[in-house]
């Protein structure tokens, strides 16, 4: 299988090649995006009420799955290719767990008491957290519809498992804190407090764990990354040069995203274009601009979400369409 | 406390209730007539956060932090997403370009303007980006998406439905407010589930550090850390696909290290053919010379409309040749995409190239033109006159670069003046090209004729011209698969360009040694009288000139020189011919003089007892004498008599005097022959005769005693009268030598211990050749004294015969054999008792090479087949049949084969019948398939065959050139073909039953197959299998390649490949006169 190795000349020959625009009828912003742990398939939510299944591999469409009573949100792949596991919009808050193929629903996990805005899958195990407007974050068990552990925390809030499984992030924009969790030890509180200086950062919606476990990215749709060393919660890097998005009407996934080495950060812009910034190979404390731009095709949408392949050689972005950009020799 | 959302509102105080703001209603319009509310957000928002940061208190993580200290503001985190919406720029005119989305923009420069007095406190480059944040834009107002609880009012930076949402602590409230954990607790000896409250002001400790994990690959995570990525597949093409459309077009051109090749477009076309349906092919031509540049645009096209197969076509194209490039025809090209501008590029740098090589050709002339005025001037300057005739300017280069070659001469009629060109026989053969791929090769050329010879491949054209630029585009840049090395090899011509370019064609052809036919053109018919005029009294001048030198001159002449005119003459003539004579004698006494000293010179003590002497040696002395006093006729006998037999008997000429076969015959030849070199002595032949029944005896002779023998052994001391020269041999031979030592008369004689490892009689015989020996030997025996009994004599001379005869026997049979076959017979072969006790066994072929070519010789044509009922049963039918078959042979050959031709001609109007019936029908029926080759069918049957296992015979007379059977058998693949080769093998089938139709095609008649797999080869076939194409299909047939007569064997050239390993080369016993030994 050949491969390529990620660098910045490579991340600049991504193509922006495909841009699925949904129906007029059925007209709503994608809200999450996500690949399964092969990289081979996409899941994509959308407010309408439907989730799109792509196969990332060949950049095509494949399904559509409607939830329109309950509506979805969030919905990511367990470590199964074809279970998933997304939010509720509408009726109430469970979270449910869906098999693709047979499209029968395997578990309902019941408890939360306002909107889920977040589900991250453990990557060691089949466990998963949730984060939710009901001002707790939940640890669930893919087996128990009940929740194992309900940790109190601030609304809105980010969380983000470590690549190893043992750490996870719980992070709060309104009051500039990111705790460390210790999943061993959850009855006890963070291990580690990062807190965020800049008070301007204030709107950030995502946080990411390098795939190396150094880095926690912390992203936001205002055109500003912070990145913070994972193990000592120093502030490494601020990404800047990329244009603010406006604020729109439905939640999104985040406007950056590291490369699957964790060595690149890969941010969107509301002028179209993907920055590229490398992180790994700058001095700390600085502030970066982007090392180079992947424009995009299309002027009919701009990206606003972003999400990497953690395994081809491909990423997408998300607003209203559902774009993919490809290495292309 | 019911609505946790409102009163969040409440404690913030800055916020109004949705039902307190019309505007904001769900009939979805979100226009104002003015900013004044906007700025009135915008400043309460930033009032709230000058607060914050006035106040100083920072807001706590309430997870870890006592929860009470400051639940105000921890609770305000709806509030706090108003500041999304707070610092807002105008960008409208940018954005509504962008999105096209002017309608419900929401926009305000007044918000603009607060901000920026406002936060003057933010001096970083990250603030001043962030005051950058576009308006929100409100596209999804429908209440269907309105009531959803993930839509967030960008406006009022709130959810909409955030009134329905509640804290979890609300729900459950009888946990405490630190949250729990559910554990699995031993409890009565079960797992129990208990909820357990958690404790957050205790402090973790960091997992990672204390098990060391730094890099996530020690964990078996899913999300693993990749330095590189894998490459997708092609993106297909589709209606969501952005940008032009994928290229479908593809460039082949020719390698780098691959010279032009003279490859035809249409074989380019077909090769990539099988990689879709080719819309567009475009060969490209140098502008400057309009010569083909190899370079091709090839355009796929899709079936169904769609482009992403013609991409995919092309796409593949490209792929599969992207390492190694492809190979049509043996030339290697390159493929690429066609993007951009790259076919432009290609065609330029060949252009360009091209230019480059005319150059340097242009340059390489002139250098030649130079030195050939050079040469010319220093011959003027000589003072020679030599007026060179004016040659094109190619023919001095191809002089100049060594390559002087002349028409051979046999040849000269057929070129007529005309330009050749030529390739070494030494070159084609290495190769092993034929002719016919110099045909193919230079089928787009105008060539008159091809001509394989002896000294090469002769290329003729009409043209001067055509030959030239022929020459100079294919002469080193032609390529040719050699059939020994299977690797395209490049051809250089030599243009061998007519001597005489003024003397037109039409005087050579005029000119009677030439045979050619070039038809001259007479201007008029006066002219056209008179030349035949001419040439009428020509041939009447002949035939006088030959009657008068017949009739009147001839004899005259014989008249005149009548012997019994001259007799003065005549007896001058006997003397002159007496010191001929005498001269003759006296240079063999010479000679002979001299040979003996020679001999005594290497005089061997052992040699005069009958030890091995140097037969080579005596060869060449003989040789040397015999060239003086031989005729050359008689020589010429002699040498035939030198040959090994097996070239005799393929003789037509000498077939009379070898035909008596028998045992003698050719024993007697030997014999002779050896005798003659022992005399020195030219035998005529009436001396043969003479001595042929005296030897006769000999060899079948009673007992006789060594006196007798002895006798014979001397029989050249018997003057011969007839040749008077032998009689002066004898006696040059008898003459008294001048040497101390006593000198044997005869050479030393080859002494062979072959057959018996003592002393025979036999050998003592010979060895004993005049009456000097028998009583030398007489007196070495004097000592011993055998008691003889009148019995034991008889005995005695019996058992010397019978010694005598067996040794006679074997030496007979083993020189039969090794004139025959060459190598002598072997002892495998020697039946123990008689051949009828023997019973049948297989003889293995190394043994069978030993008989049977000579048995092929001895009976040809070699008939295993007897046709029993042929003329010794007559039953009326047979009579008739006879007679029928009688009368038909009676009809000459050619309107045999006419009529056979209006048969075949029938047959294909019959086929065409049942084509039509076909058609009518409309289904496909075995029944009605008919086989045309059938019919034309000749009777043959299979049998035993001398050359191997079994053969095809001809049961009737064939005529040459008719077609006689079908080599019918499953058609496979040459993969196929190798495959079963080797799985033949492996089973034991030994003989091969693959032929090959193609390149790829191989007819196997092995498993299944018709009789004609049964067909020899030959050296000498009498047929010859063709392939010819029948219904579109190649299909081999065997036709006759000369008259076949009934019952002959059929075979044909199986015109194997060479085989360089020798171990792996096959034995070929088909016994022909040009038998090459082996098959392959």
């Amino acid at each position: 299988m050949t491969t390529v190795s990620i660098n910045k000349p490579n991340l600049l020959k991504f193509k922006h090649v495909k841009s699925f625009q949904p129906q007029e009828k059925d007209c709503g912003p994608v809200t999450s995006l996500n690949f399964d742990d092969n990289g081979q398939f996409l899941l994509t939510s959308s407010s309408n009420d439907t989730m799109q299944l792509y196969s990332a591999t060949n950049c095509k469409f494949l399904d559509t799955i409607a939830s329109k009573k309950y509506g979805c949100h969030s919905a990511i792949f367990t470590h199964a290719q074809n279970e998933c596991i997304y939010s509720s919009t509408m009726k109430n808050f469970d979270i449910k767990y869906l098999n693709l193929e047979t499209n029968q629903y395997l578990r309902y996990f019941s408890g939360h008491g306002a909107l889920v805005n977040d589900l991250k899958m453990n990557p060691v195990n089949d466990t998963f957290l949730s984060s939710s407007y009901d001002e707790s974050v939940r640890l669930w068990d893919l087996k128990i519809s009940k929740p194992q552990v309900i940790i109190p925390s601030l609304v809105p809030n980010c969380i983000a498992y470590d690549p190893s499984g043992l750490v996870f992030a719980l992070g709060n924009p309104e009051n500039f804190e990111i705790g460390l969790y210790n999943l061993k030890k959850i009855q006890e509180g963070p291990f580690l407090i990062i807190k965020i200086n800049d008070t301007t950062f204030s709107q950030w919606n995502k946080l990411e764990f390098s795939n190396n476990g150094k880095y926690l990215l912390v992203g936001s749709s205002i055109g500003k990354h912070l990145i913070f060393d994972a193990f000592t919660g120093q502030q490494l890097f601020e990404l800047i040069g990329t244009r603010a998005f406006p604020m729109r009407e439905f939640l999104d996934s985040g406007s950056a995203c590291f490369t699957p080495d964790g060595e690149f950060v890969l941010g969107t812009d509301y002028d179209g274009r993907i920055a590229i910034w490398n992180h790994s190979d700058s001095i700390s404390n600085k502030v970066l601009r982007p090392q180079g731009f992947i424009p995009c095709v299309s002027h009919e949408t701009c990206p606003r979400s972003i999400a990497f392949n953690p395994k081809y050689s491909m990423f997408v972005t998300a607003d209203e369409t559902v774009d993919f950009y490809v290495y292309d020799e | 406390m019911s609505n946790y959302y409102r009163r969040a509102h409440a404690s913030s105080g800055s916020y109004r209730q949705p039902q307190e703001q019309p505007q904001y209603s769900r009939s979805g319009h979100y226009q104002y007539s003015n900013g004044h509310s906007h700025q009135q957000y915008s400043s309460q928002y930033n009032q709230r956060r000058r607060y914050n940061h006035n106040d100083g208190t920072r807001r706590r993580y309430n997870d870890d932090r006592p929860h009470s200290s400051n639940n105000a503001s921890t609770r305000q985190y709806y509030a706090t997403n108003n500041s999304q919406s707070g610092p807002y720029v105008n960008k409208k005119s940018d954005i509504s370009s962008r999105r096209g989305m002017s309608q419900s923009r929401y926009s305000n420069s007044n918000v603009h303007n607060t901000l920026a007095s406002s936060s003057g406190s933010l001096p970083t480059e990250s603030a001043l980006l962030l005051q950058q944040r576009p308006p929100s834009v409100l596209r999804y107002n429908t209440d269907n998406l309105k009531s959803k609880f993930h839509y967030f009012d960008p406006i009022k930076g709130e959810f909409f439905n955030k009134d329905k949402m509640l804290s979890w602590k609300a729900t459950d409230k009888e946990f405490s407010e630190t949250g729990y954990y559910v554990v699995k607790e031993l409890q009565d000896g079960q797992f129990k589930f208990k909820i357990k409250h958690r404790h957050p002001e205790i402090k973790a400790s960091d997992p990672r550090n204390e098990n060391g994990i730094m890099t996530s690959g020690k964990v078996a995570t899913h999300r693993k850390c990749r330095n590189s990525l894998i490459l997708l597949p092609r993106i297909s093409y589709d209606r969501y696909s952005l940008g032009p459309p994928p290229s479908c077009e593809i460039v082949v051109y020719p390698a780098q290290d691959s010279t032009t090749t003279n490859i035809q477009d249409i074989s380019i076309k077909n090769y990539f053919k099988k990689y879709g349906e080719i819309s567009h092919f475009e060969a490209f031509n140098d502008p400057n010379s309009a010569l083909p540049l190899h370079v091709y645009l090839i355009k796929y096209a899709s079936s169904d409309g769609k482009i992403n197969d013609a991409a995919k076509a092309a796409f593949s194209a490209v792929r599969k040749h992207e390492s190694s490039g492809c190979f049509i025809m043996g030339f290697k090209f390159e493929v690429i995409l066609n993007k951009h501008s790259i076919l432009n590029n290609i065609i330029s740098k060949f252009v360009e190239i091209n230019v480059k090589k005319l150059q340097k050709l242009q340059e390489n002339l002139k250098k030649a033109k130079e030195k050939e005025a050079e040469n010319e001037k220093a011959k003027e300057l000589q003072g020679k006159d030599i007026t060179l005739p004016k040659e094109p300017k190619v023919d001095t280069l191809s002089h100049s670069s060594g390559s002087e070659k002349r028409i051979p001469y046999d040849l000269l009629g057929v070129v007529n003046n005309r330009p050749v060109l030529h390739v070494s026989k030494i070159f084609v053969a290495k190769h092993r090209f034929c002719v016919e791929d110099f045909k193919y090769k230079l089928r787009g050329y105008r060539c008159a004729k091809f001509i394989d010879h002896p000294t090469g491949i002769y290329i003729i054209f009409n043209d001067i011209a055509h030959a030239q630029t022929c020459s100079n585009a294919e002469s080193g840049n032609l390529t040719i698969m050699s059939r020994s090395r299977r690797i395209p090899i490049l051809i250089k011509f030599h243009l061998i360009l007519p001597r005489f370019q003024n003397r037109t064609r039409f005087n050579k052809s005029s000119s009677s040694s030439n045979s050619t036919n070039v038809p001259i053109k007479y201007e008029s018919k006066e002219e056209f009288i008179e030349a035949t005029a001419k040439q009428i009294l020509k041939d009447l001048e002949k035939t006088l000139h030959v009657d008068i030198k017949k009739r009147l001159i001839g004899p005259t002449v014989f008249d005149a020189l009548d012997h019994a005119n001259f007799p003065e003459l005549l007896a001058k003539r006997e003397l002159k011919e007496k010191e001929k004579r005498q001269q003759i004698a006296s240079k063999i006494a010479e000679d002979e003089l001299k040979r003996k000293e020679e001999a005594k010179r290497d005089f061997d003590l052992f040699g005069l007892y009958g030890g091995y002497a140097k037969s080579n040696k005596r060869n060449l002395k003989r040789h040397n004498s015999l060239a003086l006093d031989h005729t050359s006729l008689k020589r010429k006998k002699l040498s035939n008599g030198i040959k090994p037999m097996a070239h005799l008997l393929n003789e037509e000429t000498d077939s009379k005097e070898t035909t008596p076969l028998n045992d003698e015959g050719i024993t007697r030849v030997s014999k002779e022959h050896d005798e003659e070199d022992e005399n020195m002595t030219s035998s005529s032949s009436e001396e043969e005769e003479e001595e042929a029944p005296d030897k006769k005896f000999k060899s079948e002779s009673e007992p006789t005693t060594p006196e007798s023998d002895h006798l014979h052994g001397i029989k050249p001391l018997v003057p011969d009268q007839n040749g008077s020269s032998d009689v002066l041999d004898a006696s040059s031979m008898y003459k008294p030598t001048a040497t101390e030592i006593p000198e044997p008369v005869y050479p030393p004689e080859e002494y062979d211990l072959k057959y018996s490892q003592t002393l025979s009689s036999m050998d003592l015989q010979n060895a004993i050749k005049d009456e000097e020996d028998m009583l030398i030997l007489k007196q070495l025996l004097s000592t011993y004294t055998p008691t003889v009994t009148p019995e034991t004599s008889a005995a005695l001379e019996y058992k010397i015969w019978q010694s005598r005869r067996k040794v006679l026997e074997e030496e007979k049979a083993s020189d039969w054999q090794i004139e025959l076959n060459g190598t002598l017979f072997d002892s495998e072969l020697q039946p123990g008792s008689s051949f009828k006790a023997e019973g049948f066994r297989k003889i293995a072929d190394k043994l069978k090479i030993n008989y049977l070519p000579h048995r092929r010789r001895v009976h040809q044509p070699l008939n295993t087949v007897n046709i029993h009922n042929e003329r010794n049963e007559y039953t009326p039918e047979l009579c008739q049949r006879e007679e029928s078959s009688n009368k038909e042979p009676s009809d000459s050959v050619p309107q045999e084969v006419s009529s056979s031709r209006d048969n075949r001609a029938s047959n294909r109007r019959f086929q065409q019948d049942i084509e039509a019936q076909k058609a009518a029908i409309g289904t496909e029926s075995e029944l009605l398939s008919l086989n045309q080759l059938n019919k034309r069918k000749k009777p043959v049957m299979f049998a035993r065959s001398a050359i191997h296992n079994w053969g095809l015979y001809a049961l009737d007379s064939i005529a040459a050139k008719e077609m006689i059977i079908e080599y019918v058998g499953e058609r496979i693949r040459q993969p196929v073909a190798e495959m079963r080769e080797k799985r033949y093998l492996k089973n034991g089938i030994g003989s091969s039953y693959l032929f090959r139709v193609d390149e790829n095609t191989v007819i196997d008649a092995t498993k299944k197959g018709g009789i004609a797999r049964f067909i020899n080869h030959c050296c000498d076939p009498n047929c010859t299998a063709k392939i010819i194409k029948v219904g579109g299909r190649r299909r081999i047939v065997i036709y006759a390649l000369r008259d076949i007569a009934a019952s002959e064997e059929l075979t044909y050239d199986y015109k194997f490949e060479r085989e360089k390993d020798d171990e792996e080369r096959l034995p070929c016993l088909c016994g022909a006169p040009n038998c090459k030994g082996f098959l392959n």
